[in-house]
C-alpha cells in the first residue's frame, strides 16, 4: 500500500502560490493586458474579488467533505461514471497544461539562449528533473518548492523596484481603458488568471489537518493576487507599447531593464534561473496529481510507475508544436475555452450537486 | 547487496551526466566574438544601407592565461553595404574571422539622411535583436556614421566602449545631452502620448565655427553638435538633441535648448548658464544651476486647443566673481534671481513653441497630463494628441532661489 503525504499548512501555501506565479511568468499578464488595456489593473482588482469569493464558496461546500478532492465529491455526486469523466477530464487538463508549459518554456529558452541547441535536448532537461521529482512524492516536491519558492517571489519584488525608475503613472489612464464592457463584461474571462485555483480542489487528502484548507486557500488566492497585479501594474507603468504589442515573454522584457548602477546589468539570466526551478516544482505537482487521480480511478496500489509513460506522453505532447507562435495561439484557446469552464463552471456545479444530496440525505 | 548496487547505479549515472556539463556541444569563447561598440547606419546606394561596425580590438592574452585581462588595444571599422541589419552583418561574420556579438555595443549611430525618412525599421530590428541591450544609446549624426566611427579616437579613455559611457553621463553635470536608450527611443516612436528624441552628433570642423559669442542671443552658444569652437584632437562631439515625428526626423536643438529640455523633463542635475550682468552691462555671470523641485506641469484644453503650463523651480549658485557682485546683499540676489527667472522663462518658451509650432513634435511628453482626463481609450484616440500639439500655448513661470557664491560672496 502506498504511504499517503501529509503537508503542512506552509507547504501547501508554497505549492499553490507555484502554481499560481507560474502562470504570471507564463505571458498571462500580457493576454490581461491585450484585453483590457489601460484598465487591467482595474480589471485585476475586480477578478481578484471574484476569484476570493469563489474561493470563501469552495471552501464552505468542501467543509461538508473533509479529506476528500473534487474526484471523491464528484462520486458521491454522480456515482462512479460521474467520477471517471471528471477524474479523465481533470487529468487532461494538468496534462495539457503541463505540456504548454514546458514546450513554452523550452521554446522560450531556445529562441533567448541556446539558438543552436536542439529543442528535444531542452525538453529532456524539464522532463528528467520533473520525473524524479514526482516519483518520490509530494513531500520531495513540497520540500523543493519551498527552497526556491522564496526567491522567486523575492525575485518579482525585485522586478518591482528595480524597474520603478521607469514608472509612469499616468499609463494607468484611461482608467476604462478599452471600455466598460471590456473591464468588467467581457474581463470576466480572464478568471481564467486564477487558473490554480484548481489545484485547490485536489489537496484537501493531503493536507495534516483539514481545518487548514480555508486558511490554505485564502492565503494562497491573496498572494496570488498581489503577485499578479504587481507583475500587471510593473509591465503597465513600464511599457507605453505593452498593450497594443505582441510579446514573447512580457515579464523577461522587464528583467532586461534592471540596472544596478554600472556593474549590475543583463541579470535576466538570474531571474530565467529561478523561474527554471519554479516550473520544475509546478510540472512535477501537476504530474503528481495526474498519477493520483489515475490511481483513484484505475483502483492501482503503486501510482509511482506511472510517472515514466507519463513523462513519455509528456514529452511527446512537448514536441508536437513547430514553434512558440502556435504555443501562444493554443494556450490562449485553453485558458479562455478550456480551463475558465472547468474551474469555473464545472467544478462548482459538481460542489453544489455533491451539496444537495448531501443535505437531501441528512434530511432523509 | 541492495545498498551497494544503488550506490554504483547512482556513481554511473553521474559519471554519465559529466560530458552534459562540461558545455562543449554548443560553447562558444569569447576569443571567437568580434565585440562591437557602436553600429553604424548610412543610406548606401541603390536604396541599399551602409552599415558600419566599430569593433572592439582585444589584445593578444588568450582566455587559457590565468587571471591575465584583455586589454582594449584600439577600434576598427568595418563597412559594408547591405539590404538589411542582419544581411549586414552576416555578410561580415563571412568576411571577418570572428563571430560579430552586439552585447557590447553602446551607440547606434544613424545619418541624419535616412533619419529623414523613417527609423522604425532599424530600431524594430535592434529592438528584436537578443544581443541588444535595452540601454544601448541611438545618436543621429549630422555627417555620415561612417565618417563618425572613423573620425573616432578618444583622447582620454583606452577603451573606446568606456568612452561612450563617460561621455553620455556628461549629462548629469553638462546639461547639453540626455541619456536617451533604445528601449526608450522605442517606447516613444510608440507612444500616443509623446514623441521621440535623440542625441546628435557631429564630427567638429573649423568651417562649422561661425557663432558670435558675444552677442545677447549667443550667451550659451546655441551650437548644434560639430559647431562647438574646441580644438582638439579628437574630433568627434556629441552635442544637443534631435526631435522625431513618429519615427522621421523633425529638426535639431541646440545645446541651450537641451537645457531648457532637461529642465521641463524634470532631468537637469547640474548646468552651467550665462545671463547678462545685471550689475555691468560689459560683462556676464555664470550659474550652476539645477531643479530645486520637480517641474509641475498642468494641462487643459481650453476651446479644444492645450493650454500647458509650467512652474520651473531653480536653485543656483553664482560661479563667476568679479567686482561688481556684490551676493551678500539680499536685494542683488534678488535682483539676480529675477534676471535669471527672465532669461529662463525667454528661452524655455522659446524652445517650447519650437519644438510646438515648427517641429509639431510633443518631445516632451505633455499628453501624459491629458491622460487622466478621458475616460476610454477610444476617447484619447480620438483627440489626436500628436497632431494637436501644434496648436499648444505655453505659460511658463521660472522661480529660483539663488543660494550664493561658492567661496566668496564679494569680491
Amino acid at each position: 500500500m502506498e504511504k499517503i503525504d501529509r503537508l503542512s499548512a506552509i507547504e501547501t501555501i508554497g505549492l499553490i502560490t507555484t502554481v499560481m506565479v507560474n502562470q504570471i511568468i507564463f505571458n498571462i499578464p500580457n493576454i490581461i493586458l491585450q484585453s483590457s488595456g489601460s484598465s487591467a489593473w482595474l480589471n485585476i482588482i475586480f477578478i481578484g474579488i471574484i476569484a476570493i469569493l469563489f474561493v470563501k464558496i469552495i471552501c464552505q461546500i468542501f467543509n461538508k467533505f473533509p479529506n476528500q478532492d473534487i474526484v471523491d465529491v464528484a462520486k458521491f455526486a454522480g456515482g462512479n461514471t460521474f467520477k471517471t469523466i471528471v477524474g479523465i477530464i481533470y487529468m487532461l487538463f494538468f496534462l495539457i497544461y503541463n505540456i504548454f508549459c514546458i514546450s513554452y518554456f523550452a521554446n522560450a529558452l531556445l529562441l533567448i539562449y541556446f539558438p543552436s541547441t536542439p529543442v528535444i535536448v531542452l525538453i529532456m532537461l524539464f522532463i528528467f528533473p520533473i520525473m524524479i521529482m514526482a516519483k518520490y512524492g509530494l513531500k520531495s516536491i513540497s520540500s523543493v518548492n519551498l527552497v526556491f519558492i522564496p526567491f522567486v517571489l523575492l525575485s518579482v519584488f525585485i522586478l518591482f523596484f528595480g524597474s520603478a525608475d521607469n514608472f509612469v503613472f499616468e499609463r494607468l489612464f484611461p482608467i476604462l481603458g478599452l471600455g466598460i464592457k471590456e473591464t468588467f463584461l467581457y474581463g470576466l474571462t480572464n478568471l481564467f488568471s486564477f487558473l490554480g485555483l484548481a489545484y485547490l480542489f485536489f489537496i484537501n487528502p493531503y493536507l495534516k489537518d483539514s481545518k487548514d484548507f480555508k486558511k490554505i486557500s485564502y492565503i494562497s488566492v491573496i498572494i496570488s493576487f498581489i503577485y499578479l497585479f504587481l507583475a500587471i501594474f510593473c509591465l503597465l507603468l513600464s511599457f507605453s507599447f505593452i498593450t497594443s504589442n505582441e510579446q514573447l515573454f512580457s515579464l523577461y522584457l522587464l528583467t532586461r531593464l534592471l540596472q544596478f548602477g554600472n556593474f549590475l546589468q543583463r541579470v535576466d539570466a538570474i531571474f530565467i534561473l529561478l523561474w527554471i526551478f519554479n516550473t520544475f516544482c509546478f510540472c512535477s505537482f501537476g504530474c503528481f496529481y495526474i498519477m493520483q487521480i489515475f490511481k483513484k480511478l484505475t483502483n492501482i496500489k503503486n501510482s509511482k510507475i506511472l510517472i515514466y509513460p507519463l513523462s513519455a506522453i509528456t514529452f511527446c505532447g512537448a514536441l508536437v508544436f513547430n514553434n512558440i507562435a502556435s504555443i501562444k495561439y493554443i494556450t490562449q484557446f485553453f485558458y479562455k475555452y478550456i480551463s475558465l469552464p472547468i474551474i469555473f463552471i464545472l467544478s462548482p456545479i459538481i460542489l453544489i450537486l455533491a451539496n444537495l444530496k448531501y443535505k437531501k440525505q441528512k434530511k432523509g | 547487496m541492495k545498498t551497494f548496487n544503488k550506490i554504483i547505479a547512482i556513481l554511473l549515472i553521474l559519471v554519465l551526466c559529466l560530458p552534459f556539463l562540461t558545455g562543449c556541444y554548443d560553447a562558444v569563447s569569447i576569443e571567437t566574438l568580434a565585440y562591437v561598440i557602436a553600429v553604424g547606419i548610412d543610406k548606401g546606394e541603390n536604396n541599399n544601407l551602409k552599415l558600419s561596425f566599430q569593433i572592439a580590438a582585444l589584445s593578444n592574452a588568450s582566455s587559457s592565461d590565468g587571471g591575465s585581462s584583455s586589454q582594449y588595444k584600439s577600434a576598427s571599422v568595418i563597412s559594408v553595404d547591405c539590404s538589411t541589419i542582419d544581411h549586414g552583418i552576416n555578410l561580415i561574420n563571412s568576411y571577418i574571422s570572428k563571430k560579430i556579438n552586439l552585447s557590447h555595443c553602446k551607440a547606434i549611430i544613424i545619418s541624419e539622411d535616412l533619419a529623414y525618412d523613417g527609423l522604425s525599421e532599424y530600431i524594430f530590428t535592434f529592438v528584436n535583436n537578443i544581443e541588444v541591450r535595452p540601454n544601448c544609446n541611438v545618436l543621429i549624426s549630422k555627417c555620415t556614421a561612417n565618417d563618425f566611427l572613423n573620425m573616432f579616437q578618444p583622447s582620454l579613455e583606452s577603451v573606446s566602449a568606456r568612452y561612450y559611457e563617460l561621455i553620455l553621463n556628461s549629462s548629469s553635470y553638462s546639461g547639453y545631452i540626455d541619456n536617451i536608450y533604445l528601449a526608450d527611443f522605442y517606447e516613444k516612436i510608440l507612444d500616443t502620448t509623446s514623441q521621440a528624441s535623440t542625441l546628435l552628433v557631429n564630427i567638429n570642423d573649423k568651417s562649422l565655427h561661425t557663432q558670435d559669442i558675444n552677442s545677447e542671443n549667443k550667451l550659451n552658444g546655441n551650437y548644434l553638435a560639430g559647431e562647438t569652437p574646441i580644438n582638439s584632437t579628437s574630433k568627434t562631439e556629441i552635442m544637443g538633441l534631435t526631435a522625431f515625428k513618429e519615427d522621421k526626423l523633425v529638426g535639431e536643438l541646440n545645446n541651450l535648448e537641451t537645457l531648457c529640455h532637461l529642465i521641463v523633463t524634470n532631468k537637469l542635475e547640474k548646468g552651467i548658464i550665462v545671463i547678462p550682468n545685471p550689475f555691468n552691462t560689459q560683462s556676464n555671470i555664470s550659474l550652476s544651476i539645477g531643479l530645486y523641485r520637480d517641474t509641475s506641469i498642468s494641462a487643459e484644453l481650453v476651446n479644444n486647443f492645450p493650454y500647458i503650463s509650467c512652474n520651473i523651480s531653480i536653485k543656483a549658485n553664482v560661479t563667476s566673481m568679479d567686482y561688481t557682485i556684490d551676493l551678500s546683499d539680499s536685494e542683488n540676489l534678488k535682483f539676480l534671481e529675477e534676471c535669471l527667472n527672465e532669461y529662463l522663462e525667454e528661452n524655455i518658451s522659446s524652445y517650447l513653441y519650437k519644438t510646438s509650432k515648427e517641429f509639431k513634435s510633443d518631445i516632451v511628453g505633455f499628453g501624459r497630463c491629458f491622460l487622466p482626463k478621458y475616460l476610454t481609450w477610444l476617447d484619447w484616440c480620438d483627440t489626436d494628441w500628436l497632431n494637436n500639439y501644434e496648436n499648444s500655448t505655453f505659460k511658463i513661470n521660472v522661480s529660483s532661489n539663488v543660494e550664493s557664491g561658492y567661496l566668496y560672496t564679494k569680491i
